[in-house]
């Protein structure tokens, strides 16, 4: 059977349709007049439909979607594993779900019981002294550490620290969230092996410097062998290291951020602590942080404190299916996920250094990154990509980390097995030999999905945003 | 519990591939030093019942009727939104970077981005960022985008104090000044009158309906001047004519989305196109594949930070997608009429209630119109709150704590969902009125 | 494409058409390539001032944005409206209709500053080992 495209909902509306009747009438409410008067406009050209248009739009819609429950993402840096089902059933659960925040404190015992053992478990994994829970992504993790470190320096009497150092391995993520507190980001440059070198670094470490981000494992999938000197050559300059956690699947167990010269860093519960993705959200974003930073915090009870990022008590939702995958695993199965996820990155590594170039040679923890040197017909590794699609893969993440070239980038997780890993291979190797035989089919790819390569050219150009009846 | 894919036979069979012995060679970068040398100390592992076991044994039970609202309210979610919104293709799929695997959560998107659009009367919006602060922030941000030699911001008092005090946080190292408006002491709203159009003002910010409830009226804000609106009460859209504003934004909570202790939810972001560049967030739009059939994609991604970096409009990265979705399939649902009616219903039980009280003592502090929220002046009746606390009825948010010449009063919300009930609820706090 | 060798060229890939005590400003041909897929242009409008050397406007591809640096100090008298909506005339005729700004120039010796057509095919070449 065919899937078809789905078109917005709007098209099926018809005005004759009744809409969904939630609460019977009480006709002697209903004579009390409304003290305003209603808009006119009649919340021009909304959806008027019948419960299985509904239920069918939105199913067939679905079927349009690759998810993990459908096969492996190989998506570097942006961990995508499997999302266990007892986090969703527990998060799901009415006791937990509707819960307002501002209710009096003895009806919420029990969720600040969870939030403070979540607490306590975050910052024993990553070796911080203290956590706040509240930021909402990963991203907002980051803004709220960089507004801490703002307040910091501010505190000590140092506006003139405005210079954020900032690899070129690093995620969008971090410059746009320097530059939100006013900070300048100079870019260091990653050495030949792809992580970050002293010596590089030295001749930026001035006065003015008020942070170090850095991604540790970094985004090439390599532990940053230098981190510790560079903290403390930041540290001596009176700087801040501020850790990126997004790679914290590959080190829980194994070494402790705040332990070994790290300040504070961004967890990412939708990545490493099994939270969904949900095609782009919601994520949480709690940040763990060193006793020197404590009163900068955003629920810090200080004039210093930065203030709250967010209204109420932040991503609860998450915390929950987070608390409920900790203590699924205990801190052995913790530790024997970090393990795995390596295993597995490595074991592609292996497996696939004959069909692909390595970015670099040095040592890869949980995800590997290749380029696209040497694919033949100017195939690039976005067409490997694409191509992969009509293998049943969604594509992996290509070209970031932007300082190598075409990057192509595989975090393969825990979560798979060897079989699954196995078939990804081949499709893999599959598609960079059809690359030589018969390249065309690789740029015209994909050629099994419902909707071809998408022309974003002219969807930037015409911007069109919002469905509108046709009459408009 | 475990979840990995791994038996010690795959992995003896991979290791030999990579070529070591042992799985702690793989690590063999990381400095012994830096090493942990403990495992982690954390509860568990425990098996799925004894888990759930656990978790009921830590439940309290909730309060049998809660009026308070504040900027998060409780609404009836039909049945087909759970058992949708909880499909895996939804629930694990990854952001919509690759179109061709990704339609079904971009036309999501775009269905999205025109619900909010015909809710709040503008021309565009995007497709969703955390929740109505961050949502309230990044409106001033942008507006400092669109203004940036002015260096004051207006902002209500009458705005939800969370809103405010998440403003002051991002604003904390701009260069921008927060002034307040106060409001009016007998109407409730906020009094504009103070404000004149100059080239300073970054912009004005007022919430409608406000944190009291009542509804303002933006076209009292001078001519001119850039004018954000924001709006906690999504569902009062459904009735109220949208604010005359510049950027709308707010809280999609009210549509489809539990209250979930504050988070997740949804924060909507709808401005006039001329603004589209400066718009933070992810934006979709329709467009053509190669054969010319309608399709979707991710679009002016040049505004976001993998692109654009420190120059990004926003450092916003993963946002809300499934809750957007929440609020999508529930609008479709409900549509044009169905969400009127439990808005209609929603401001029925509200007047129901509030003449309920008055008549016992406790009247409507404001005189402005209202939607499903109102202040309750309780100081005639000190107790009544406190006794129905007790009996697990939260009569609403005292206000004392916020707005310290509010002592004894109350913020109370209804919905629709009070509305089948409204002679019980009136009849339990007359019972304990009586008494105090 | 031959490149007009009357022209003023800069690193950066944009170049400057003398004309007595005015400047036509545009990018060549090198970058309209090298940025593909082009979908939106930000000019500065008439009456403001650019600074040689200094940003004074933005360019769009679909995955990337680059900032147009300016070849020479002036006020933009003139500015090519219909190349912001038309932006494949850059394809067509980046060094003709494909002209960006025109401004009143204030220091005229800068222009000595930018290289000639050979100086920058020089770095072209350079670029691209």
């Amino acid at each position: 059977m065919r899937t078809i495209v789905e078109s917005p909902i709007f098209t099926r509306a018809t005005e004759d349709k009744p809409g969904f009747s939630a609460i019977a009438d009480d006709p002697a409410l209903d004579r009390l007049p409304l003290p305003f008067p209603e808009r006119t406009d009649g919340v021009g050209g909304f959806a008027q439909t019948t419960e299985i248009e509904v239920i069918r739009h939105y199913t067939r819609l679905s079927t349009l979607n690759y998810d993990i429950d459908r096969g492996l993402y190989p998506l570097g840096s942006c961990t995508m594993k499997h999302n266990p089902r007892l986090n969703e059933k527990v998060a799901a659960d009415p006791a937990w779900r509707d819960a307002h925040p501002l209710w009096p404190s003895r009806w919420l015992s029990a969720h600040h019981r969870i939030m403070d053992e979540l607490r306590r478990d975050l910052a024993e994994i990553s070796g911080f002294d203290e956590v706040s829970l509240l930021p909402a992504a990963g991203a907002h993790g980051e803004l709220t550490a960089v507004f801490m470190i703002r307040a910091y320096h501010l505190s000590r009497g140092r506006p003139d620290k405005d210079v954020f150092l900032i690899p070129d391995s690093a995620h969008g993520t971090n410059p746009a969230s320097a530059a939100m507190a006013g900070f300048r980001c100079i870019q260091v440059k990653s050495g030949k092996d792809g992580t970050l070198r002293l010596a590089d670094l030295e001749k930026h470490l001035d006065d003015r410097v008020a942070a170090i981000m850095i991604t540790n494992p970094n985004t090439v999938g390599a532990y940053e062998p230098e981190f510790s000197a560079i903290a403390d050559a930041v540290h001596r300059v009176g700087g801040l290291v501020y850790m990126d956690g997004a790679n914290f699947n590959a080190i829980m167990g194994i070494f402790q951020p705040g332990k070994i010269g790290a300040d504070i860093m961004h967890f990412n519960l939708h990545k490493t602590f099994t939270t969904p993705h949900g095609g782009g959200g919601p994520g949480s974003g709690p940040i763990g942080f060193n006793r020197s930073l404590a009163a900068f915090a955003p629920e810090a009870p200080s004039p210093e404190g930065i203030g709250p990022v967010k209204a109420y008590l932040g991503q609860w939702g998450m915390f929950i299916r987070a608390w409920t995958y900790i203590r699924s695993l205990g801190g052995v199965g913790l530790r024997e996920v970090s393990e795995e996820a390596v295993i597995n990155a490595n074991y592609l590594r292996a497996r696939l250094s004959g069909t692909l170039n390595l970015a670099f040679e040095c040592p890869s923890l949980h995800e590997v990154v290749f380029t696209d040197r040497g694919l033949p017909n100017g195939v690039t590794t976005g067409d490997l990509g694409k191509r992969l699609i009509d293998h049943g893969f969604h594509p992996p993440t290509v070209y970031f980390p932007i300082h190598v070239q075409g990057a192509l980038m595989i975090e393969p997780t825990e979560t798979e097995t060897k079989d699954e890993l196995d078939r990804f291979i081949a499709a893999l190797q599959a598609v960079v030999a059809e690359a030589a035989s018969d390249p065309e089919k690789l740029k015209s790819a994909p050629h099994t999905t419902p909707v071809s390569r998408v022309d974003e050219v002219r969807a930037a150009r015409t911007l069109d945003l919002r469905w509108m009846p046709v009459s408009e | 519990m475990r979840y990995s894919g791994l038996t010690p036979t795959t992995q003896r069979e991979m290791l030999q591939a990579i070529g070591v012995e042992r799985q702690e060679s793989l690590f063999a970068s990381i400095p012994e030093t830096c090493r942990m040398k403990r495992p982690l100390d954390v509860y568990g592992p425990l098996p799925e019942s004894a888990l759930l076991d656990r978790l009921d044994g830590m439940k309290v039970p909730p309060p049998r009727v809660s009026l308070v609202g504040a900027g998060l309210y409780s609404h009836y979610i039909p049945s087909v939104v759970d058992s949708l919104v909880n499909r895996s293709e939804w629930v694990t799929s990854y952001t919509p970077y690759q179109p061709e695997v990704s339609q079904g959560t971009l036309v999501m998107y775009y269905e999205f981005q025109t619900y909010v659009c015909q809710l709040t009367g503008q021309e565009i919006a995007n497709g969703g960022l955390y929740d109505g602060s961050t949502a309230l922030a990044e409106a001033v941000l942008m507006a400092k985008r669109v203004r940036p030699k002015a260096k004051f911001v207006y902002v209500s008092e009458s705005v939800h104090p969370e809103y405010r005090a998440v403003l002051a946080t991002y604003l904390r190292f701009q260069d921008m000044e927060i002034r307040v408006l106060p409001w009016d002491r007998a109407s409730g709203r906020t009094d504009f009158t103070a404000l004149t159009n100059s080239p300073d003002i970054v912009a004005v910010v007022a919430q409608t309906p406000n944190f009291f409830g009542v509804i303002e009226d933006f076209a009292a804000i001078p001519e001119g001047v850039f004018r954000i609106a924001v709006v906690n009460e999504a569902q009062s859209l459904a009735l109220l004519t949208p604010p005359a504003a510049d950027i709308t934004v707010g809280e999609m909570q009210s549509l489809g989305i539990p209250i979930q202790l504050g988070g997740p939810t949804a924060g909507f972001f709808a401005t006039r196109k001329e603004f589209v560049r400066q718009m933070p967030g992810r934006l979709v739009g329709r467009s053509l594949d190669r054969h010319g059939s309608e399709a979707y994609c991710i679009t002016l991604a040049t505004r976001e930070q993998f692109i654009r970096r420190e120059k990004a409009t926003s450092n916003i990265c993963t946002a809300s997608g499934l809750m957007c979705l929440r609020s999508a399939v529930y609008l479709s649902l409900m549509g044009r009429k169905g969400l009127q009616d439990v808005a209609r219903k929603s401001a029925r039980a509200a007047l129901a209630f509030r003449s309920a009280l008055a008549e016992l003592g406790m009247p409507t502090k404001f005189g402005g119109p209202s939607f499903n929220e109102f202040v309750v002046d309780a100081r005639r009746r000190p107790g009544v709150y406190e006794a129905l606390e007790k009996r697990g009825f939260l009569l609403g948010l005292p206000l004392g704590p916020l707005y310290p010449e509010l002592e004894g009063h109350y913020l109370v919300a209804l919905t629709e969902i009070h509305y089948p009930k409204m002679a019980e609820l009136i009849g339990e706090v007359k019972s304990l009125a009586h008494h105090s | 494409m031959t490149r007009p060798n009357s022209l003023k060229y800069m690193k950066t890939h944009e170049w400057a058409r003398l004309d007595g005590d005015f400047a036509w400003i545009g990018i060549t041909d090198y970058a309209v390539q090298h940025l593909s897929d082009l979908v939106f242009l930000d000019l500065p409008e008439v009456g403001s001032d650019i600074m040689q050397n200094e940003p004074f406007g933005e360019i769009e591809s679909v995955k990337a944005v680059s900032d147009l640096y300016a070849p020479l100090t002036g006020e933009v008298v003139e500015r090519n409206d219909r190349l912001m909506e038309e932006l494949d005339i850059l394809k067509r005729d980046p060094f003709g209709e494909g002209w960006m700004l025109k401004i009143r120039m204030e220091k005229k010796s800068e222009a000595n500053q930018l290289m000639d057509e050979a100086g920058y095919k020089k770095t072209l070449d350079s670029d691209n080992h």
